[in-house]
Parts: structure tokens; sequence; C-alpha cells
């Protein structure tokens, strides 16, 4: 291809997207940096009046408060199994779920669909009575178990309309070839139906892992006890009678956020691309 | 992709492994001491048969706040030294009282026995007792135990004739402000609000720069109630009168609200955002130098000494809040906190006992001198431990034993959160006092079925 | 011979869909259980006098007297208001914003991963840490935005983000805002890269400018993509309690007090049991009347489960 010299116009448009690109990232990332820099800072600092910027002495004091004042890295744990679990369990439920639905002839889709976008019209608050009453009858309160099973729920409704998309795109002569040769239908869904849709689970996976990492309200009634208790609820523990500890609070959320910050630099490329392959296309 | 497909299969496999076995098997201890297996149930597990007879284990789960340097589980630590077959597990709750509140509320309508006791604020023995969530213990309290206690703060506990809980601290709103500036100016303590006003304007004038006058938690949650309420009492009106009904509408009432309104929005002695202050913002705003007056509560004092929260060290002074004007008496709000037993309890005998300790002379001479929590055992008040912590407590005590509990009813909550609202709709000037004061009162009468 | 080939293929489509119903026991189950017994267990609640002052004495069935009294109810109307509100500009915004972001990632340019991975942040922070976050960055003292811009001389006071009804608005606007928006712009990116670059490229051979093309090629292709997003949106943002709750908890005066929090401070802090079921039935209801808004999506993107 011939390189062509840029004309005026294209560098003022280069240079147009230059600047919004600054201006969107910068105003996007600036909270978050804010925080960092917040974490790094003394007391004196954190409380003057006007605020100051940068810190003018950095201390790792409140990292260190953060994980001596609770347990935080049995939090870390508890956050990462569960978070692990609803993401296995609702990709494999919600995987049979989609195909069921997009590919089988069975009768009631509509209503299950239907029963699914229910999920999501009713605030989760509301549902804590019933579901804290069931998992104390089942002995599953302050287990692995209950909660992710409880967030595994909530989390269900996207992931079957979103995989749902990306079954609709495979080509159904693979799977009648495939039935031809005497394959069940057990077999066409595991074999051929899932490893093509592999990027889509990749998204979704990404999705429900953060969606579970960042639940709070179930997190705090189901695992109350300190051995099964979260990240989400952990933070908010660290506020006192009085005091807001915002050196130790700002510190802890950094150490919240940033496994899911790497998590999420490291996967941008698939959940893009995940979300190219068919997501929630019509 | 067979790859892919088999590496998936793998991952799937491990995690659902893990889980199942994380599910299954007893979670390994790895936390400090004090927390062990968590049941669902309180239950009686065998000890190690190396003792010469087994001692069946009591476990209590106590609902709690978090511990702010390790006091509270000292003083667990304590208890289960005298009383070696229970283990106390500590179970905090997020300091925000309606996340509490929240809590508490499923746990015990589940009817839950995993809860055996937790701390309740002054104001909730109404509403729990009323529910039938926590149970009597008249029949553990002998009459001198009762009377060892402030009036004010045991009778928080008593409903419909039986007592619910035992008050482990009690608190007061008291008044706080900056020696060093009073002096610097020549200006006495406050007597009236009004004296205050004046003052804290010649003052900010005088110091210019951030300062400020006077602040307290005004912000829409129970901490509004309480300083609205020793407003409206310091100036001689009530929200209810001593037989249950609604008496706030009065002219006394809608002078106390004018009062703190005007400090917003006329004299302007409140500093920015005060509409949104929490105690910890408002002392925060004293504690970095820029105020003059504060209302708080006690568990400010420490703070305000220590060189690493505050800038006001040995600048100090604590006083009784101001009054609506002469002849008017001072009052302060009874705060405070309780230890309650759940009806649901398994273990109801050792609970009490817990109960007992807790609100027990050690843990609030502990608590006395770690957090400055007032203690609501009488003798303590002479008690020089104590006194060395907080040696404002001597005088302040009459103002102590005289704090004023806010209106007793199982729906207090949404009382006060009608006073909330409409206290609120004055400050940002969208109802005059008058009319936030009536229709409080007409929303109470309706709410109470009067 | 045609019949047994027939036959053959009739006992697999029978197979499949024995299989079909198979698998969707696991979500079933896991549905009934947790949601649809739940919301059953509300709604039925909605029915009943229960408060639990008066737990004791039981529940009293008083029909659809709490659904008439949040009817003249003041408190309920001025949170329906404000989420109603908060709802429209709120998901207005992420979609004008979130368009225009995606429109630019659309563009192959150097950092593109880069980018992409700045725009996933905001998300991946719970509510509960933003919240405080810009909690913090609004305070009247310590709050940084006001620093900035009064040095920049943009204001001369400081704004009063919490403590002003429409500024408080405003504020957690701006919060919601800068959490979800990443989200949109990414749904809406998934849907341009889907659209074949020929068309446009026809259309500015025809002579279209680049709005023009946006207009009446982008845009119509996008429709299903946008419609269900904003479905999505608007559904969660009709929610709201979690922002809404740590940056003003309804203040000033209630003013601020989405549905959700409303309904939550009557079932637990205030122990109306009845009436808090009746307020969450109610914020069903006003969703599924929503939700019938997209209908005409909903019903394409069920008969495409077909």
């Amino acid at each position: 291809m011939v390189k062509t010299k840029k004309t005026p116009k294209q560098i003022l448009q280069s240079l147009f997207y230059i600047v919004f690109f600054i201006f969107f990232v910068g105003s996007i990332c600036f909270p978050f940096f804010w925080q960092l820099v917040n974490s790094f800072k003394t007391q004196v600092d954190l409380f003057s009046i006007p605020p100051v910027f940068f810190p003018t002495k950095w201390t790792l004091d409140n990292y260190k408060d953060v994980f001596t004042r609770q347990p935080f890295h049995l939090y870390l744990k508890n956050s990462f199994v569960i978070s692990f679990m609803v993401t296995v369990i609702c990709i494999t439920v919600g995987s049979l779920a989609s195909y069921a639905i997009s590919r089988t002839n069975i009768k009631g889709k509509k209503l299950f669909l239907l029963c699914l976008l229910t999920i999501t019209l009713l605030p989760p608050i509301t549902i804590i009575n019933p579901i804290y009453r069931l998992l104390k009858t089942m002995g599953l309160l302050n287990t692995y178990w209950g909660l992710t099973l409880a967030n595994t729920t909530v989390q269900l409704p996207m992931t079957v309309w979103f995989l749902q998309g990306f079954f609709q795109k495979i080509p159904r002569s693979l799977e009648e070839s495939a039935e031809i040769d005497g394959a069940s239908v057990f077999q066409v869904f595991y074999r051929i139906i899932m490893p093509l849709v592999a990027p889509g689970i990749f998204t979704v996976s990404i999705l429900t892992f953060i969606g579970a990492w960042n639940q709070y309200l179930f997190a705090q009634v189901l695992n109350p006890l300190k051995i099964r208790r979260t990240v989400t609820v952990g933070i908010t523990l660290y506020q006192t009678d009085y005091t807001v500890p915002w050196g130790t609070m700002t510190a802890a959320s950094i150490v919240i956020t940033v496994p899911l910050i790497i998590m999420v630099l490291i996967m941008q490329k698939r959940i893009v691309s995940g979300m190219l392959e068919g997501g929630i296309k019509e | 992709m067979k790859r892919f497909k088999s590496t998936l299969s793998l991952v799937m496999i491990i995690m659902l492994m893990v889980g199942l076995m994380a599910g299954c098997s007893q979670p390994s201890v790895e936390v400090p001491a004090e927390e062990t297996q968590p049941t669902s149930e309180g239950e009686a597990v065998e000890a190690e048969p190396v003792e010469e007879e087994p001692i069946e284990m009591v476990e209590l789960n106590y609902y709690s706040h978090p511990d702010e340097k390790g006091e509270r589980n000292a003083m667990i630590l304590a208890f289960e030294e005298q009383y070696p077959n229970v283990k106390v597990n500590l179970v905090e709750l997020p300091t925000d009282t309606s996340k509490k509140l929240t809590m508490l509320s499923t746990v015990l309508q589940a009817e839950d026995p995993s809860l055996d006791i937790f701390d309740a604020d002054v104001i909730w023995p109404p509403i729990f007792a009323s529910a039938g969530w926590v149970e009597p213990i008249d029949d553990y309290l002998t009459s001198e135990e009762i009377d060892a206690y402030l009036p004010g703060a045991i009778l928080s506990n008593e409903y419909k004739g039986h007592y619910y809980g035992i008050p482990y601290r009690t608190d007061t709103g008291m008044l706080y402000y900056r020696k060093d500036l009073l002096e610097k100016y020549d200006k006495p303590v406050p007597t009236t609000w009004d004296e205050l006003t004046e003052t804290a304007k010649y003052i900010i004038e005088e110091e210019g720069g951030n300062m400020s006058g006077h602040a307290g938690s005004w912000k829409q949650y129970e901490g509004l109630t309480c300083n609205l309420t020793e407003f409206i009492w310091s100036y001689g009106g009530r929200v209810l009168d001593d037989d249950g009904n609604v008496a706030l509408n009065s002219s006394e009432a809608i002078a106390a609200v004018t009062r703190m309104t005007d400090m917003i929005n006329k004299d302007n002695i409140t500093p920015e955002g005060v509409i949104t202050f929490g105690s910890g913002d408002a002392r925060a705003v004293f504690f970095a130098g820029e105020m003059v007056f504060l209302r708080d509560w006690p568990s400010g004092w420490n703070k305000s000494q220590n060189p690493e929260n505050s800038k006001i060290v040995g600048k100090v002074g604590i006083a009784a809040l101001p009054t609506g004007g002469e002849g008017q008496t001072s009052y302060s709000t009874l705060g405070g906190w309780q230890i309650m037993v759940s009806a649901f309890s398994e273990h109801k005998e050792e609970a009490i006992a817990f109960a007992k300790f807790r609100a027990g002379e050690y843990s609030q001479i502990l608590m006395a001198k770690e957090l400055s929590h007032i203690p609501s055992l009488k003798s303590l008040y002479s008690n020089p431990e104590v006194l060395e912590a907080m040696p404002f407590l001597e005088s302040m005590y009459p103002a102590i034993i005289h704090a004023y509990p806010r209106p007793k009813s199982p729906y207090y909550a949404e009382l006060s959160n009608i006073l909330q609202v409409e206290t609120q709709l004055a400050f940002i000037k969208q109802k005059t006092p008058e009319e936030a004061v009536k229709d409080a009162t007409m929303q109470i009468k309706v709410l109470l079925g009067q | 011979m045609a019949s047994s080939s027939m036959r053959w293929n009739m006992k697999k489509i029978k197979e499949k869909e024995k299989m079909g119903y198979i698998f969707l026991i696991p979500a079933a189950v896991l549905i009934s259980v947790f949601v649809i017994y739940p919301v059953i267990n509300t709604i039925y609640l909605s029915f009943f006098n229960l408060r639990i002052q008066t737990l004791t004495e039981g529940a009293k069935f008083i029909g659809i007297d709490n659904f008439k009294k949040i009817l003249s109810d003041q408190q309920f109307k001025t949170s329906l208001g404000f989420t109603l509100k908060f709802t429209i500009i709120a998901v207005f915004l992420e979609t004008i914003i979130g368009m225009i972001f995606a429109l630019i990632m659309d563009r192959a340019i150097r950092f593109q991963g880069f980018i992409r991975a700045a725009v996933l942040v905001p998300w991946a922070i719970p509510t509960i840490v933003s919240g405080l976050m810009w909690q913090f960055m609004y305070s009247p003292q310590y709050g940084i935005i006001n620093a900035i811009f009064i040095k920049l001389q943009f204001i001369k006071d400081a704004i009063p983000w919490l403590t002003d009804a429409y500024w408080a608005t405003t504020a957690t606007i701006i919060a919601d805002v800068w959490k979800t928006t990443p989200y949109m712009s990414l749904l809406i990116l998934a849907g341009l890269q889907t659209i074949p670059k020929q068309l446009n490229d026809a259309a500015s051979i025809d002579g279209a400018n680049k709005v023009q093309s946006f207009f009446f090629i982008t845009l119509p292709l996008l429709k299903p993509v946008l419609t269900v997003a904003i479905l999505f949106r608007v559904l969660a943002t009709f929610r709201i309690y979690d922002l809404v709750a740590v940056l003003t908890n309804g203040g000033p005066a209630n003013q601020t007090a989405s549905l959700s929090l409303y309904t939550i401070n009557t079932y637990f802090n205030f122990g109306n049991i009845g009436y808090g079921a009746a307020l969450a039935t109610m914020t069903f209801l006003i969703s599924l009347l929503i939700s019938f808004l997209f209908l005409n999506t909903l019903r394409s993107k069920l008969e495409g489960a077909e």
C-alpha cells in the first residue's frame, strides 16, 4: 500500500483523538488513581483541609493496617473460592440451559426466559429473608456453598441471555452431521458446541467472576461469621464507632480491586473479542 | 481446540472438587485463637478426652461491633477464664446502626439459634421486645444489681414491666469547646444557645480562615434525632408527654428548630455540609482545629487528646449543653448500648452469664480506659482508674445521671425517621420550622394511632 | 425407505426434546428455589398487615389495603419520582457517552488494548468501594473535586455536592454513570464491530458524510444490541440501592431515597414487613411495566430462541 503523507486535516483529527483519549482515560481512571494515591498517605495528609494531592510523606502503614486489623488474607481467600465456584457452576448450569433453549425443541422456552428476566426485576434485598431461612434450614449459612448458590442465581440471567446469542450463531449443519454419525445429544453439546463458543464462555466467566466478587448484601447476611467472610463485607468493618479510617479503607479498596484489574488486563483481549462473537446480537 | 477443551474440563473438575471439599470438610482454623468452628446452631462439642472428665463446651455467638484495638477480644478472654466451659465468638457487624438492624432482624425473624447475644442501641429494647425476639432477664437480676446501674440506662431496657437487657455503657451529649479560643477572646462558656451563637460569630470574625462555629451530627440518621431532641428539650418542649401522647407541636419546639436552621442559614456558624455530617465528620472538623464548639458524645474525649488524630490536644474543654434561655434546663440525650439475649438461643444460662459480665465492672473499666466509654454503673464514677481516663466525668456526673431518654416506643425507628426528614426539610429551606414541626406532629400521631 | 428414516428422525427429535428438558433442570431448580419461592413469598406477604412490633400477634389479612396506602404515600411518590428521573437521565447519559467512546474505540489505533483495559476499571470496582470513594471525593472538607475546580477557577465557592437535593442527585448520577458507561461502551462496541465495513464504505463512495452514514446505516443496524443493553441497564438502575445508600442515604430529607432504599428502610428499619413487601411488589410491577415497553425486542429475542 502506498504510504501517503498525512493531510493537515488528518493531523488535526489525530490530535483531536489523542486529546479525547487523554480526557477519556483520565476521567475514567482519575478516581481510581486518587484512591491509589490516598492509600499511601499519612493521617495528617488525608485529613488536611484543603486536601493535598500527593502525599507529603509516603507510608505503607495503611496497608499494614488492612491486614493486621482484620484477617484480610482470609477474606481474600474466601472471595476467590466463592467467586470461582460461582463462575464454574453458573457457566455449567447456564450453558446447559442456553443450549436447551436455543437448540432443542422443548416447550415453555418463553416462560423460562421470562422467569429469568424476573430475577432482574426484584431488588435482592427484598428476598433476603426467605433465602436466609432456606439456607439456615439446609445448614448452609456461613459456608462456601450457601453463598455460592445464592450468587449463582443472581448471575444466571445474564449468563443465559449472553450465551444464548453465541449458541445461535453456530450452524445447525455441524450438529446434524454429528447426529447422523450417531452422537447423543450430550455428546454433541460437549464435544462440538462448547468448544466453538469458547470465546463466549471466557467473556461470561469474567463477567460472572467480577459480579460474584463484588457482591455485598448476600455476603453480609449469609456469611456473617469471620471464617467465611468476603472482602466486600470486610471492608465495611474498618469503620469503628465514630471514625472513618480513610487511609485503611482506601488501602483495602485497592487490595480488593487489584486482583480484578489484573484479571481484566490479562483477559481484556478475550473479553472484547468474546463479546464480538455474538453476545447480545439479535 | 481439543487442548483447550480438555484444559477447560480439567479446570472445571478441579474447581468443583475444591468446592466440594471446601463445603463438606470442616474449615480449618487459621484465624486468631478466639474463632472456632462456626455452626448454624451453638451445639455442645466434646473436648479432648485428656481431662479427667469431658467438659461440655458451650459456644456462644456474640453479634457486636468491630473490635477497635483488641479490647473486646481481651474482655472475652477474661470472661472465658472465669467460665472455662464457654467459648464466645465475636461476630463483628458493620458500625452503621441500620446495617446492624438489618442483620439482626433477618436472623431473629428466622428464629435462628446461631445468635445468642448481641449489642443493642438504647432505643431498641421496646422494638425487639415487642417482636418477641429477646429473653426477659428479670429473674436473673437481683434488685441490688438493678439499682447498681444508672436509672436512665437500666430503664431503657424495661418494656411492659420486664427487663430485656443490661446496659454496658451509657452516653450523653456534651458540649466540647476550645478552651484556648474562649480564653483568648475572654468569652465565658455559653449557657444558652443564643450566647453560643454570638460567641461563635465573634470568634469566626476575629480568627478568619476556615474557622466555623458549631456542629453536631445533623445528617439524616439517628444522630440528628439525638441532637434535635436536645434542642427541643432545652427550650422546654417535648416530643411525647408523660402519657405517651404526641406533644410536639408547640412554640418551644418551633423555637428549637428555628435555632438550628438559623445556625445554618442565617448566622452561618456551621461548617459547609453540616447536614451530611455523622459524628465522625463533625469531630474531624473540630479536631483539625477549625471549629469553636462541638456537640458530641464523651467518646470523643480520648481521641481529642491523641496527637495522631487531633491538632488541639490540651485545648479542649467539656461542659453541659446550652439551654434555650433563662430558666430553662440543660438536657442531653441518653445514649448508650445494652446487651440483650436472643429468645431463640439454646444456651440462655451461659448467654446471660456473659451478658452480666459484659455489663459488669471489669468490662466497663476496661472500655472506659481504652475507648472512653462512659460507665453505666454508678459505683464507677468514683473509681480512680476511670476518673484518670476521663477526668471530666466527675463534673459531668449530674448531667450524665439526668440524661434524658428519647421517646420510648416500639415504633421508634419510624418516629425518628419522621423527625429527621422534617427537620432536614427545614434545613434545606423547603419548609419553615413551623410547617416542619406541624407536619411531623401529624405524621407521628398517625403512626401511633392517636 | 422413507418411513423408517422418518421414524428415526422422530426418535431423534424426541430424544433431543427429552435431553433439552434434562439440560434445563439444574437452572430450573436453582430458580424455583432461590427466586420463585422468595418472590411468591414476598407478594403473599404484601396482602397482610405484619409488623415486627406486633409479630407475636401474627399476620392479619387485609387484602389490597397496603396497595391503597401506597397510592397515597407521599414518600412513595417522591421516591418513585427520584428513581424514574435518575434512571432516565443516567441511562441516557451512559448510552450517549458510551456510544461516543465506542465509536472512538472502534477505530484501529495504538494502545487499543490499554484503552479497553482502562475502560473496564470503573466497572470492576465493587459498588461499596466506589461509593465510599466518591463520598470522599465529594466531601465538603476533604473533597478533591471542589479543590481542583476551585484551583482551576471553574467555580468560586465549593459545590454543595451532597447537601443540596439537586446537587446530590447530580452527584449520584455522575458516580453511577462513571461506573456503568464503560460497560455500555463495550456492549455497543461489540455491536459496532459486527457491522460490515463495506456498508459504510459504500455509503461514503455514494457521497454520504460521516454523520449521515452514522444515522442511516450504523444506528439502525445497532438497534437490536442497543435495545437489549438499554433494557438491562434501565432495569438495573431502577433497582439502585448500594450507591445511594453510601453517598446520601436518601438525604437530604429523603429527596434522594430511591425506591429500593425506601423499601428496605420500611422493611428492615421500621420493621413493617407487610407494607415493605407491598412496596417491593409495587417496584416489581413497575419494572415489569417498563420491560413491556421493550416488548418488541423481547418478543423477537424470544422468537429467536425457538
